[in-house]
């Protein structure tokens, strides 16, 4: 019987020797420090930098992303940070001309755990850099009929100047998506082109032709189909005042707004509208000079380009020269959209230039 | 109200029952403990420290209960995830059959049924267990739960003075939140808990058990007419991470082994002591899809506890006991992010509840009448690290059971009770001074020695002093019958 006591006793021991010991580095107390400046100097080879006062800070990382705001000098000091692997933006309006956008960018920056990470950014002032994709509305609105066939994007051009739309393509990029292939809009074979090219759509005329202006600091909305869907459903977008509408003249039954004017279908074998999925594509708009979408289109001829996934953990798949980044699209029939955060700016990078907003903007930002 | 339906709610009610609700008569006397004689809740191995081995000697005659009960949960004092309220309905049986020189078999068969109203956001079935992971979507919804649970419990005396007993539970649960996103959830529970005991003498029993708990729920939610699934898991309860996907998916599964030293000892003919003391650890995973894993792990929350339960009774004559109890109990936790193996939280609590009580059974009507109070010394300290938030909390409380039983005629007897019970600090809920009150009642009519049917309805509220609109209020009622022949 002694034995046996001992023998439990040794096993209640045991079981309380066997348990794992807990991390000894704890997640939540990472520290950032960051400066924002820029170049404020007139004179070539002469630098001269001023605080960012009052920039608007994006923190993005696993967690989602979160703004917080510069101080005067511009500092900012973020604590009890959890470990991960962050990109910051800080952008500002520029203090002589609203219309210019400071931005800087750092991405992939490890904050480790019990780690203060002091860094800078040095933001550029970013402004007339031509036309860009500036809204995605592909969720569709708030409905239990799955509707999405209010879906738009919108262009915006931030230059000082005319441009013209003349002959330029629309494209969604959803293919390349074969085993071992990269995936859509990855150059594929590494010639200098995006591959996937699933829709292709083109505006009248041709490149270098004036005959579809596109006013400076004005925004160009493509409609899938330019009619007022509230008549369908009440929370949809009315796009009957579209500016273009996209009309594949090989469907049967595709709408045409004869007051809205029309982007046509360049893929014969495509016999269905412009649209685009819902919350994972890729949207590229180029300038139409390569005529040979087929064998992919080259990257010297795109003019903006746009990842948008659905989960945070997706990988990219656009080439990096024409985006680092991606945007996280908001849920299927939602009624939200994805629009830059400021109108055109375009730093390459989807991630830190894009936000969700609650309701779609069609021409215009709020 | 036609006959059809008043037969289905007789059903319902009749069926429902929780489990293994056998301290029915105690349960009326506002839930008296160790200062009460009690068939059902004595010091020996198997009712004191749940040991299965001494079955056979604690269950001596044959009995089927059939327990319908029926409870409903309600108000706003509660957590963030918890539900505005909840309806249990459960149903079953449970039988103890003596078999002679093989043993005594002991089982039961149950259908539990659980509503929960309006609960927010949360997908998993035990949101508040110790761990630092919550996973949620994006709505507020009804969900229910329901499933059936099975033990076989059965022991036998292996040599002389030697008991060897094992009990199984096996319980499946299917749960279903009933607006988006749909989640899905299977539940799975097995319990084994396998038990020696050895009498040294008719004065000194020893025993040892080991109770292995292995559980895993797998919460689902597809995409349901084309919406894709929004789902955050977090870490802690300020940071998640986003999963959106047709489909989502994660799995839980925990695992608890303890091991009991159980003791029985009469120094002399009126005073008994039972006593035990366990060490127990479990670890909970929780796993997630990423990249080409099925089950990545996402979290791990590991937990030792420490407990040792000491009780008395003094037996001053036929009619009047004294009963004192000393329970201890130590629970250190902590939770790691295991995709970078960092430390989210760590907490700890020890509990130490000091308690004396008596009870007089007069010559009139057999009218018993008892009184407990019990002191609760409660200590936490917890370390949320990821959500920079820090306490140290110590409560000390107060609990008072009053409880009486009376035989009006014979075989009817009634009883009732009530208990009041005051935290300093409410370590689960968060709420200062707060008061918990439950009211019982109970009675029961033996039909000779065949049968004994029992009826009880408990009351609580709980109040928070410093906000007379919290509150939360619970009334459950429970019917037994007991069949002395089947």
């Amino acid at each position: 019987m002694r034995y046996l006591k001992i023998i439990l006793l040794l096993s209640l021991f045991a079981l309380a020797a066997c348990r794992e010991e807990g991390p000894v580095l704890v997640d939540g107390n990472a520290e950032l420090r960051i400066v924002g400046l820029w170049d404020t100097s007139s004179t070539e080879g002469v630098v001269k930098y001023a605080p960012l006062s009052g920039a608007k800070v994006i923190l993005n990382s696993e967690y989602g992303s979160f703004v917080r705001y510069l101080d005067e000098e511009g500092k900012i000091y973020i604590g009890n940070l959890p470990s991960a692997i962050y990109d910051v933006s800080v952008r500002r309006p520029h203090p002589q001309d609203e219309r210019i956008i400071v931005v800087g960018n750092l991405k992939g920056i490890e904050v480790n755990p019990g780690s203060t990470v002091v860094d800078t950014i040095f933001g550029k002032a970013i402004s007339s850099s031509g036309i860009s994709i500036n809204e995605i509305y592909s969720g569709g609105p708030v409905n239990s009929s799955f509707f999405f066939y209010d879906q738009y994007i919108e262009l915006y051009n931030s230059s000082d100047s005319v441009k013209y739309l003349d002959g330029m393509t629309i494209m969604r990029v959803s293919g390349n998506s074969e085993d071992g292939q990269s995936g859509p809009g990855a150059d594929e074979g590494e010639d200098g082109d995006i591959d996937g090219v699933t829709y292709i759509f083109k505006f009248p005329g041709n490149p270098g032709e004036k005959n579809y202006p596109f006013e400076p600091k004005s925004f160009v909305v493509l409609a899938s189909d330019g009619v007022n869907h509230k008549t369908t459903v009440p929370s949809a977008v009315d796009l009957s005042r579209a500016d273009w509408e996209f009309y594949n003249q090989y469907s049967v039954n595709d709408i045409d707004n004869p007051s809205v004017k029309n982007l046509f279908n360049i893929r014969s074998d495509k016999t269905v509208d412009f649209l685009i999925s819902l919350n994972s594509d890729v949207i590229v708009l180029a300038s139409g000079r390569d005529t040979v979408w087929s064998d992919g289109v080259d990257i010297e001829t795109i003019i903006d380009g746009v990842e948008y996934q659905s989960s945070a953990n997706s990988l990219q798949t656009l080439d990096d020269r024409v985006d680092r980044g991606w945007v996280l699209s908001p849920s299927k029939y939602g009624g939200k959209s994805m629009q830059r955060r400021e109108p055109g700016v375009d730093t390459n990078d989807g991630t830190l230039d894009w936000e969700i907003i609650s309701a779609p903007t069609p021409g215009y930002q709020k | 109200m036609n006959i059809k339906c008043k037969l289905i709610l007789l059903i319902i009610f009749v069926s429902s029952c929780s489990i293994y609700s056998q301290q029915f008569r105690l349960n009326g006397m506002g839930g008296l403990s160790f200062s009460v004689l009690d068939k059902e809740m004595s010091l020996d191995l198997y009712d004191f420290g749940n040991n299965p081995a001494w079955l056979v000697e604690s269950e001596k005659e044959m009995w089927l209960n059939i327990d319908p009960s029926i409870s409903n949960e309600w108000g706003n004092y509660r957590r963030k995830y918890s539900s505005e309220g909840i309806y249990n309905l459960n149903t079953g049986v449970t039988g103890v059959k003596p078999l002679g020189n093989a043993g005594t078999f002991k089982a039961a068969a149950y259908y539990q049924y659980q509503y929960r109203r309006n609960q927010y956001r949360t997908l998993k079935k035990d949101t508040y267990a110790g761990e630092a992971f919550f996973f949620t979507d994006t709505t507020a919804a009804n969900v229910r739960f329901n499933g059936p649970v099975f033990m076989f419990s059965h022991s036998m005396e292996l040599l002389k003075d030697l008991y060897i007993g094992a009990e199984i539970n096996y319980r499946i649960m299917s749960g279903l939140k009933k607006k988006y996103s749909y989640a899905e959830t299977t539940y799975r529970n097995v319990t084994i808990n396998a038990g020696l005991a050895y009498k040294v003498s008719n004065d000194l029993i020893l025993g040892a058990s080991y109770f292995l708990n292995d559980e895993q729920e797998k919460i689902t939610a597809e995409d349901v007419n084309l919406f894709s699934i929004e789902s955050y898991q977090f870490r802690g309860e300020t940071f998640a991470v986003l999963y959106r996907n047709t489909s989502v998916y994660q799995k839980v599964k925990k695992q608890r082994n303890e091991l009991t030293l159980q003791g029985y000892y009469k120094p002399l003919d009126n005073i008994t002591i039972g006593a035990n003391c366990s060490y127990s650890e479990s670890e909970t995973n929780i796993l997630v899809p990423r990249a080409n894993l099925i089950d990545a792990p996402e979290g791990y929350s590991s937990n030792g506890e420490y407990s040792a339960n000491l009780q008395l009774q003094y037996k001053i004559d036929n009619n009047a006991l004294i009963g004192l109890k000393a329970k201890y109990n130590k629970i250190d936790n902590w939770s790691k992010n295991d995709t970078r193996n960092l430390l989210l939280w760590e907490w700890n609590t020890n509990a130490l509840e000091l308690g004396f009580g008596g009870s007089y059974m007069f010559d009139v009507n057999d009218l018993v009448v008892g009184l407990e109070y019990s002191r609760i010394i409660n200590n936490a300290d917890s370390s949320k690290y990821i959500d920079y938030r820090f306490n140290n909390i110590k409560s000390n409380d107060n609990l008072i059971k009053a409880g009486f039983e009376l035989a009006i005629i014979k075989g009817l007897k009634f009883r009732g009770g009530i208990n009041y019970y005051n935290m300093e600090y409410d370590l689960i809920y968060g709420g200062k001074d707060v008061t918990f009150m439950l009211y019982t009642l109970g009675a029961s009519y033996y039909y000779s020695d065949l049968a004994i049917v029992d009826v009880y309805a408990g009351y609580s509220d709980c109040k928070v002093k410093e906000n007379d609109n919290l509150m939360r209020n619970n009334f459950n009622t429970k019917l037994t019958l007991r069949l002395f022949t089947f």
